[in-house]
């Protein structure tokens, strides 16, 4: 690890800070309506869309309002990140059980021209019927993706064919549409639950 | 277990230390023209140099009993290789790609490569290697193969290298047992069965926290 590479991490954890204190001032400050617009507009993460959902209905950032909800960006390719996330989405949501009830979960592909709502469909019910999968045009998702800071490359492979790189956290979003957290990949079970049970009681 | 714990604390200090900076990186999404070599894209991930993080190649020497020790399953040898503890990740119905996860030994005195392999219930078997840098998931093909080093183990593991079945055929599932032949540079060939795990069957022994593995 070079010095340069330690001091792009500070550099990037610096932001994040920055960033992190920006939410608290949104969460603190706004008015609590029009969440996406929130999110989206004043604090420069996500914004206002235009998809697919996996049923082959048309699906816009009004689908995260009004629920706290829970976000990941992946595709159906993914040998492992992927479907352990979609896997441990489900469980956790059963380990809340009825109090989870509100929370809502979409999974957002990143290789839409492969992901079509048909293979997204079949994809996710194999895991649960509480993740919505979500598509749509190459350049909408990639605005999307791009809103949500969330990192995604196409990396060739020998064969011609290709796979992804992509950020692996899930993202919290609380019922006003306040960015609230993320859960990790390989975070501990019961951290994930507590931050998903915090998201739908906040004062709990 | 020392080890393992020795090894998951590098584990948390390589992922602080490549940390975050990966995530802020510009998005993008090349259209065309992504067909130049594929460690020219990966931020300065060289794989060749920085073994993937969840990695352990121990010695030989070591003495340690590892967790395939008690798996109920034989080992396959190849020439100077021991392959044990063959095992693969249970896919949902259409799921196009599978992971295969393995043990290799090698008591050899040269180095020798895991190139490749062949699968009835797969239209592709690569060798890959997979990263979590910051929290973006990285997968590599190795196109020059997996190194074994001569003396040395290498282990295959959920979060790490693998066997990358694609454009599967049909779903693996849980308690199957699956045919494949694995290649190698030097010892050649060998077939081998793969155990069909559970995600959950598959993570913690490929994590090694299960204790699955300390029948010795």
């Amino acid at each position: 690890m070079s010095a340069l590479h330690r001091r792009m991490g500070i550099w990037a954890a610096s932001a994040a800070l920055v960033l992190a204190g920006g939410f608290v001032w949104l969460a603190t400050t706004d008015a609590p309506q029009q969440i996406a617009q929130r999110v989206v507009q004043s604090s420069g993460i996500g914004q206002p869309f235009n998809l697919v959902d996996h049923n082959g209905n048309p699906i816009t950032e009004k689908a995260f309002e009004g629920s706290p909800t829970a976000v990941f960006f992946g595709f159906t390719h993914c040998p492992e990140v992927c479907p352990t996330t979609l896997y441990e989405i489900s469980a956790w949501l059963k380990t809340l059980g009825p109090e989870g009830m509100p929370i809502k979960a979409f999974f957002i592909t990143v290789d839409p021209e492969r992901d079509t709502p048909e293979i997204m469909k079949s994809y996710v019910s194999n895991f649960t019927d509480r993740i919505i999968g979500i598509t749509g045009k190459p350049d909408d998702i990639a605005s999307l993706a791009r809103s949500w800071h969330v990192y995604w490359k196409k990396i060739p492979l020998e064969s011609g064919d290709y796979t992804m790189d992509h950020t692996a956290s899930v993202f919290l979003i609380d019922a006003e549409g306040n960015f609230k957290s993320t859960i990790a990949f390989r975070e501990n079970t019961d951290t994930a639950v507590a931050k998903l049970r915090k998201l739908v009681s906040p004062s709990s | 277990m020392q080890m393992k714990f020795l090894s998951l604390a590098l584990f948390a200090n390589l992922i602080a230390a490549t940390g975050a900076h990966a995530t802020l990186d510009t998005p993008q999404l090349p259209d065309n023209g992504y067909s130049k070599a594929v460690f020219d894209v990966s931020h300065g991930w060289d794989a060749h140099k920085e073994p993937a993080p969840g990695i352990m190649i121990l010695a030989a020497s070591s003495g340690h009993g590892t967790d395939h020790a008690a798996m109920n399953q034989p080992g396959y040898t190849v020439g100077d290789l021991v392959i044990t503890n063959v095992r693969a990740g249970a896919t949902v119905p259409k799921a196009p790609v599978a992971g295969g996860y393995m043990v290799i030994k090698n008591n050899g005195s040269a180095s020798d490569f895991l190139i490749g392999g062949q699968a009835a219930f797969a239209g592709d078997v690569q060798i890959h290697e997979m990263k979590l840098q910051g929290d973006v998931m990285k997968m590599r093909e190795l196109a020059d193969g997996l190194e074994i080093p001569a003396g040395g183990e290498v282990m295959l593991q959920p979060g790490g290298y693998h066997v990358m079945f694609m454009k599967l055929s049909e779903p693996l599932k849980e308690g199957e047992n699956r045919k494949a032949t694995l290649t190698f540079k030097n010892a050649g060939s060998v077939e081998v069965e793969f155990a069909v795990k559970s995600r959950k069957d598959l993570k913690s022994h490929g994590m090694g926290h299960s204790g699955h593995g300390s029948s010795n």
